[in-house]
This record gives structure tokens, C-alpha cells and sequence, in this order.
């Protein structure tokens, strides 16, 4: 076998090229993790290296197995799994037993991933597939504020969104934008590190991995619907900042929301795609039962993406022929 | 196709849900355990035959430009016995699939059954047919409950597969649990298939 089959090969435009390969592009994104991966095992130690070790150790295993079954193009040596991993075990809490991170990566491998025909084929994100049903499945065993509730950082111990919904806006005052923005929150151990996280985000907008679209009018498509509710209603939502800090927004904008696979291809649509994204975390932070909407808001514009990626910019000379 | 042929054809393949992928609405619905699915599976094996059968006798009386209509009404005849023995005799089984007893009438298999096998053929082939693709459909609904039931409630008709540590795994017995599991033995039967060189792979 050639050292050039780990490369997924796809001939028809339009994709970027860079010559790195896919097991390149998923390093650069191990990177990019890296700044709130370290964060996350400095504030919750060896509870962070287990479920970071676990969860890349049954999922890589579970991919070697899968291609070992069932031989694809989507090769175990391209460190997709590896991510998608790293990512899955940053929506953990800190206290996630050993046999909800298998499952956790089983469902997402085998049935995210391999079953509809590995990266590149998936219609939905298999990290948040995987999570979603983890979460409908055990509802009580991914509750990050009953997770935390022995632990004392000095800042109120429940999840800052979940507060604002029950006791109204003026709940925000308890939490310091400083301590929201250094990770000092009740979350899962990655996703709430908002500076690491945007670090690792900036890093990959300037190593060229992702473009600006989405993340920026994810955080806009945010801010904007925020603002409209709390001029509404300032009473029952918190001011557009708090919520832009506060749960995983910063870190669906920069890795959930720009995966290559389930995001858009062209400009326009990542625009829109971006935009609808962050108000859609914002509607069901604000009207439904699920506290941290990221995952569902994912799921569901990740569905609309093959209708949005049907805006394409126009072919030069087409319009002349239909004209004529 | 001979009386041999008809009976084994509805238990590999011509297997429903699995093969004829019919019937979907009860094969997703009833079987969050496996208790629903065998009995759901039973009440429309009941009916397939005594319907088959009916339908067989009568084929030369029906006009075709009705055949729906009376094959509809024989169905709905057996059905609504169905559903009076069930409540006399299985009275918490049928408070259990509720709506799905009278909905057997709609039931695609049983139709399809009837309008592909039972108008053209002689009785006893007929009887042959709705007994084996009745028995595949029990067996279907009854396997694809129990992966259900033991997954997602840790239980085996009632019986406690797993010690008290075990938490269930919840998403199973929901709506899309049953998709996910549906989908899953389709492939994998279909993987079978094509291992043994078989041609009748639904694609």
C-alpha cells in the first residue's frame, strides 16, 4: 500500500487544497484543542486525562476495528477519530463512568461515522449524534451541575445558562465575566473554557483550516437574536454577553458548527448557515426545557445544510446560453 | 410456486419487515418490548391467514374493479375479531397496543398479501402464504422487541436480564431507537445475503 492512501482523494471541485492530507488537517485541529485541553486537565486534573485518554483509546480501537470488519477509504491512520474523540469527551462531565464514554464512542464511531460511510459522508456531526442520545438516554448522568456540586471554585456551582432560565435575568450578577471567560463555570471539562477555546479558534482561522463565516456570524446570528430578547424582556434573559460566554457557544462556533463534513462549502451559505446557528442556541437557550441547547442547535442546522448548499455561486457563461 | 415453496418464502426470503419492508408502522411502533411485538406479530398472523384465505375463496366472485374495497372489508371483518378476543381473553397486552390492533385493517403486508398472492392462487397455497409470512412477521416484531426490551429497559418479557447496577439504555425503547435497530439488522441481513451469494437483496 502506498504512504499516500491515508489521503482521502476526491477529484470533483470545489475544496480547498493544500497538499496536507486529511490525517494533516485533523493534527491542526488536535492543535487547536490543545490550549483548552490543557486547561482542562489543570482544573480538573487526572478526571480530565481519563476521559480524554478514554475516549481516544475506544475510539480509535473501535475504528481499527470497524475497518478491520468492513474496509472503507475512510482509513483509521487519518485521526478523524481521534478528534471527533477529543471533541466528545470535551461535552463530558467530569465524573462520566468508563461505560458511558464506550458507548458514547461506540454510537459515535460505528454508528455515526462508519455506518453511513466514514468522514466526508455523514450527515450530522457523529460527536454531537453520539452525545444527543447519551443525553436522552441518561439524562442524570450528563447533568453537569449535579456533577460539579462537590466542588468549590469559588463561584456559584450551577451551570450559568441553567440559573438565568430559572431565577431570570438578574441571576447574571452572581458570575463575573472574567471568571466565565477564564472557564471558572459549571460545564463539561472543555467545552465552557471560552478563552482556550477561542485561542484554539483563532488559531485555526489563521493556520487556514477554517474560514471566518461561520464562526463570526455564528457569534453575531447570537448576540443579535440575545439582544432582541433581552430588550423584549430584560427581566427573564440576561444581557447578549453573558450568553455568549457562558455554556459552549464559543466552542460550537469555532469546531462544532465549522466540520467540514456537515458544514456548507461556498461563502453565502456558510454566512447563513453561521447566522441561523447562533440564533437558533439562542431560541432554545431561551424557550426550551434543555438547558445547553449547542448540541440540538448543531443537529438541526447541520440538517439544513444540503438544502443551504444549494445557493452556489453562478457558472460564468451559463446565463449567455439560456438567454440566447 | 409450490405448497413448500409457500410456506418457507415469509420466513428468509420474502421475510417481513425486514425483506418486503412493510408493515414499518407496527414494526416501529409496538416493539419497545418483546412481549408487544410477539403479540402484535400473533393478532396479524391471524388475520393474514384467515384473510389469505377468504380472499382466495372468493377471488372468482370479487369484480376486479372493487377488489380493494372487498378485500378491505374481509380484512376489517377479522381484524374486529381480533380485537374482541384480545379484549376478552389478553385485556392488559391490548390496553398495551391500544391503536395498533384496529390499524392491522391498514397494514400493508396483510393487503399486499392479499392483492399479490391470495387473488390469484388456490386455498391451501394461500393459507401456506399468510401462515409463513405471518410467522416471519412474529418472529421479526418478537426479535426486534427484545433487542429493545434488553437494551433499553434491561429486561427479557418481564425478566431481569442484568443485575441492579445496569442502567438502561433509555434511547432504545423510544421512536428512534427502533429506526437505528430496524435499520441495523436490515443491513446486516442484507451483508448476509450477499455473503452467500443470495439475489434477492432489497437495495
Amino acid at each position: 500500500m502506498s504512504p499516500m492512501s491515508d489521503k482521502l482523494n476526491v477529484a470533483s471541485s470545489p475544496h480547498w487544497r493544500d497538499g496536507s492530507g486529511l490525517a494533516g488537517t485533523q493534527k491542526l485541529w488536535l492543535l487547536a484543542l490543545l490550549p483548552a485541553m490543557v486547561a482542562s486537565v489543570w482544573l480538573f486534573g487526572s478526571h480530565s486525562l481519563r476521559i480524554l485518554g478514554l475516549a481516544v483509546a475506544f475510539s480509535v480501537l473501535l475504528d481499527a476495528l470497524a475497518n478491520k470488519l468492513i474496509p472503507s477509504k475512510d482509513k483509521t491512520t487519518n485521526w478523524s477519530s481521534v478528534t471527533l474523540a477529543v471533541i466528545l469527551a470535551f461535552l463530558m462531565p467530569y465524573d462520566a463512568p468508563w461505560w458511558l464514554i464506550l458507548v458514547g464512542c461506540f454510537i459515535m464511531i460505528v454508528v455515526g461515522k462508519k455506518l453511513f460511510g466514514g468522514m466526508g459522508a455523514y450527515p450530522v456531526h457523529p460527536a454531537l449524534l453520539s452525545y444527543a442520545m447519551l443525553l436522552v438516554s441518561w439524562p442524570s448522568r450528563l447533568d453537569y451541575t449535579a456533577s460539579l456540586v462537590s466542588l468549590d471554585w469559588g463561584v456559584k456551582m450551577v451551570e450559568p445558562v441553567r440559573l438565568v432560565k430559572t431565577l431570570g435575568g438578574s441571576a447574571e450578577q452572581v458570575f463575573y465575566w472574567q471568571d466565565l471567560l477564564l472557564g471558572k463555570q459549571v460545564a463539561g471539562i472543555g467545552n465552557g473554557l471560552v478563552l482556550y477555546l477561542l485561542l484554539g479558534g483563532l488559531l485555526l482561522i489563521l493556520i487556514k483550516q477554517i474560514t471566518w463565516h461561520i464562526p463570526v456570524t455564528f457569534i453575531i446570528g447570537n448576540f443579535l437574536m440575545a439582544t432582541i430578547l433581552y430588550l423584549v424582556d430584560p427581566g427573564q434573559f440576561a444581557s447578549p454577553l453573558f450568553y455568549l460566554l457562558s455554556g459552549g457557544t464559543v466552542f460550537a462556533a469555532f469546531f462544532l458548527a465549522t466540520e467540514y463534513t456537515t458544514s456548507p462549502v461556498n461563502p453565502v451559505p456558510m454566512l447563513i448557515y453561521g447566522f441561523l446557528g447562533g440564533a437558533l442556541l439562542m431560541i432554545i437557550r431561551a424557550f426550551s426545557n434543555y438547558t445547553d441547547g449547542v448540541v440540538f442547535t448543531i443537529l438541526l442546522i447541520n440538517l439544513c445544510n444540503p438544502l443551504l448548499d444549494r445557493i452556489r455561486p453562478k457558472i460564468y457563461g451559463l446565463e449567455v446560453a439560456s438567454h440566447a | 410456486m409450490t405448497l413448500k415453496q409457500a410456506l418457507v418464502h415469509g420466513l428468509w426470503e420474502d421475510l417481513p419487515p425486514f425483506r418486503l419492508v412493510l408493515g414499518l408502522c407496527p414494526a416501529l411502533a409496538v416493539t419497545s418490548s418483546a412481549e408487544n411485538g410477539l403479540g402484535m406479530g400473533l393478532a396479524a398472523t391471524f388475520v393474514l391467514v384467515f384473510s389469505n384465505m377468504f380472499i382466495s375463496v372468493l377471488r372468482k366472485v370479487i369484480p376486479d374493479k372493487v377488489r380493494i374495497g372487498s378485500f378491505i372489508v374481509v380484512i376489517a371483518t377479522l381484524v374486529v375479531l381480533v380485537e374482541m378476543i384480545m379484549k376478552a381473553y389478553f385485556f392488559p397486552l391490548s390496553q398495551q397496543l391500544g391503536i395498533f390492533i384496529p390499524l392491522i385493517v391498514v397494514n400493508c403486508i396483510i393487503l399486499g398479501r392479499a392483492e399479490a398472492f391470495a387473488s390469484r392462487n388456490p386455498v391451501l397455497l394461500s393459507m401456506a402464504d399468510g401462515l409463513s409470512v405471518g410467522i416471519g412477521f412474529t418472529i421479526s416484531l418478537a426479535v426486534l422487541g427484545s433487542i429493545r426490551e434488553i437494551l433499553g429497559a434491561g429486561t427479557w418479557f418481564g425478566w431481569q436480564v442484568f443485575g441492579a447496577s445496569f442502567e438502561p439504555f433509555e434511547f432504545m425503547v423510544k421512536a428512534p431507537g427502533a429506526f437505528i435497530c430496524l435499520g441495523i439488522i436490515l443491513g446486516l441481513m442484507n451483508a448476509y445475503s450477499r455473503m452467500r451469494g443470495e439475489t434477492f437483496i432489497q437495495t
